[in-house]
């Protein structure tokens, strides 16, 4: 004999099974914030002075003690990066993300893009709660030169690595498409789990005389558990 | 309170019930990753550029292979390989031999893989070690995991005049003679075309990724000493010439699981 299930406030409610294929309908729902939220932020560069150095951090994500929120999850960071009005000296370059651990004291300089106090700023729906970012948090854009490393820790090698086009012509797309995900998890995939003083850092690399411009955005999620 | 006939779900130690929508009459769920009990989850990623040609490459396979990813002897784990994403970046000389020339780029699965080789190079300049990218501390996808046992390397980089750091699975070394075998056709495979003497081009990219399987989809299925290798699959590009230079960039995202505790028998087993 079959049962029927039914909802939780839709008591009465049973969901449906499809006549052909037998499958039962389901909805997909994020993670259950709770009191916390979901969140996105996007920023855009300065034009990046020539001569940037290898390795240099150009944006920079800590999730800090003292919030409210236990966890961050890191489920998407996508970039896109152009030539500027000077071109490069022909090659290529990358971009990595680094897993930041032990990240006690944030990264300094160019521009803090951390969302403001008890803003809608940053929130996918203004009832969430005010991002734990806001206060000791930190997240922040290069403007013209590399972020400067607060006290932090590094993995050995990157979550993730892409080679990027530092091309002779300008306005040359670097990474060859208007959005590339650098980071990204989807249904099914295991976030960046940030504790407290923990993050994540984007670091660049290109070749001599060019400047250029990218973007960065950025979706997380502040939970108590997960 | 439910309907006689009816059930609702509840949960472990949220009493819930489920809620099931008005008018879409759909169940709610939310989606979990993988349980990957006491192991992990990680991401590795890294990059080479090798200027001016290419050396010969060692058995098993003659094409040039820019990464190999192998799974451990590690009684009771194995991985899942859930996406491989890659870019590969070619500038090829305007006096190259290259221009419109297909270069077939495919991930290809090796069985019987019991170690990684470093060949030296063919040439009289000294190979550098590859990158190793995994096992290192860290790629965890969450501090407190375990760290990675993967075993997984790319080549160095090679500058105009020096040599490449070759890179190969091999079988068993002593005792037992274990010939790695590579998948007859690719798990997947993409090509591009080169151009001489322009900008360059993008012989893979990001988007979509090279080997990406998503919830519900099978991952790829690593046992204790099976891996895969990412490989030019036909007609490698040689540079005539000139500089030319090819720049690669991958990164893996994997999970490592124990067999009996977290796997459902016949499927992941």
């Amino acid at each position: 004999m079959a049962v029927q299930v039914v909802g939780n406030v839709n008591n009465s409610t049973a969901v449906e099974v499809e006549l052909n294929t037998k499958a039962m309908r389901a909805v997909i729902r994020p993670d259950d914030y709770g009191s916390l939220g979901i969140y996105s932020i996007g920023a855009t560069s300065g034009t990046i002075a020539a001569g940037l150095a290898a390795g240099s951090a150009i944006f920079s994500f800590r999730f800090p003690t003292g919030g409210t929120a236990t966890l961050v999850n890191v489920k998407r960071v996508l970039m896109s990066a152009i030539g500027g009005a000077t071109a490069f000296a022909a090659g290529t370059g990358k971009f990595e993300l680094f897993a930041a651990r032990s990240f006690s004291g944030s990264d300094t300089g160019q521009t803090d893009i951390t969302p403001a106090a008890a803003s809608a700023t940053s929130k996918l729906r203004t009832s969430m709660a005010t991002t734990s970012m806001v206060g000791t948090g930190d997240i922040r854009i290069s403007s013209t030169n590399a972020v400067t490393a607060g006290t932090r820790s590094l993995d050995a090698q990157p979550l993730a690595s892409l080679a990027c086009v530092c091309s002779a012509t300008t306005s040359v797309n670097m990474l060859g498409g208007a959005m590339v995900p650098l980071f990204d998890q989807r249904v099914g995939e295991f976030p960046l789990v940030c504790a407290t003083n923990e993050g994540f850092v984007i670091q660049a690399t290109v070749t001599a005389t060019g400047t250029w411009v990218f973007s960065v955005s950025c979706t997380w999620e502040e939970l108590a558990a997960y | 309170m439910a309907l006689a006939g009816t059930i609702q779900i509840a949960g472990n130690a949220n009493a819930g019930p489920a809620e099931v929508e008005l008018n879409t009459l759909a169940e709610r769920w939310v989606v979990r990753p993988q349980d990957f009990g006491s192991l992990g989850s990680f991401s590795a990623g890294g990059s080479f550029t090798w200027v001016n040609g290419m050396t010969a490459q060692p058995t098993p396979t003659s094409n040039p292979i820019l990464a190999s990813f192998r799974c451990p002897y590690s009684p009771g784990a194995i991985c899942l390989v859930k996406k491989v994403v890659a870019t590969l970046i070619l500038f090829q000389a305007a006096t190259g031999t290259g221009a419109n020339v297909a270069y077939p780029l495919a991930l290809m699965r090796v069985d019987n893989f019991a170690t990684q080789y470093i060949n030296a190079a063919n040439n009289a300049v000294s190979a550098t070690l590859p990158q190793v990218l995994s096992p290192t501390p860290g790629q965890k996808l969450r501090s407190r995991m375990t760290a990675p046992t993967a075993d997984f390397i790319i080549p160095s980089s090679a500058g105009a005049g020096t040599s490449q750091t070759l890179i190969a699975p091999v079988g068993v070394t002593s005792g037992q003679v274990v010939t790695p075998t590579l998948s007859v056709t690719p798990i997947t495979q993409t090509v591009g075309f080169g151009v001489n003497g322009t900008g360059p081009i993008y012989l893979c990219n990001t988007d979509p990724p090279l080997f990406y399987q998503r919830a519900g989809e099978l991952p790829l299925i690593l046992d204790a000493e099976t891996g895969f290798v990412l490989q030019f699959n036909g007609t490698t590009p040689s540079f005539a010439t000139g500089l030319s230079s090819l720049v690669v960039s991958i990164f893996v995202h994997w999970e490592e699981l124990q067999l009996g505790t977290y796997t459902l028998p016949g499927l992941f087993s």
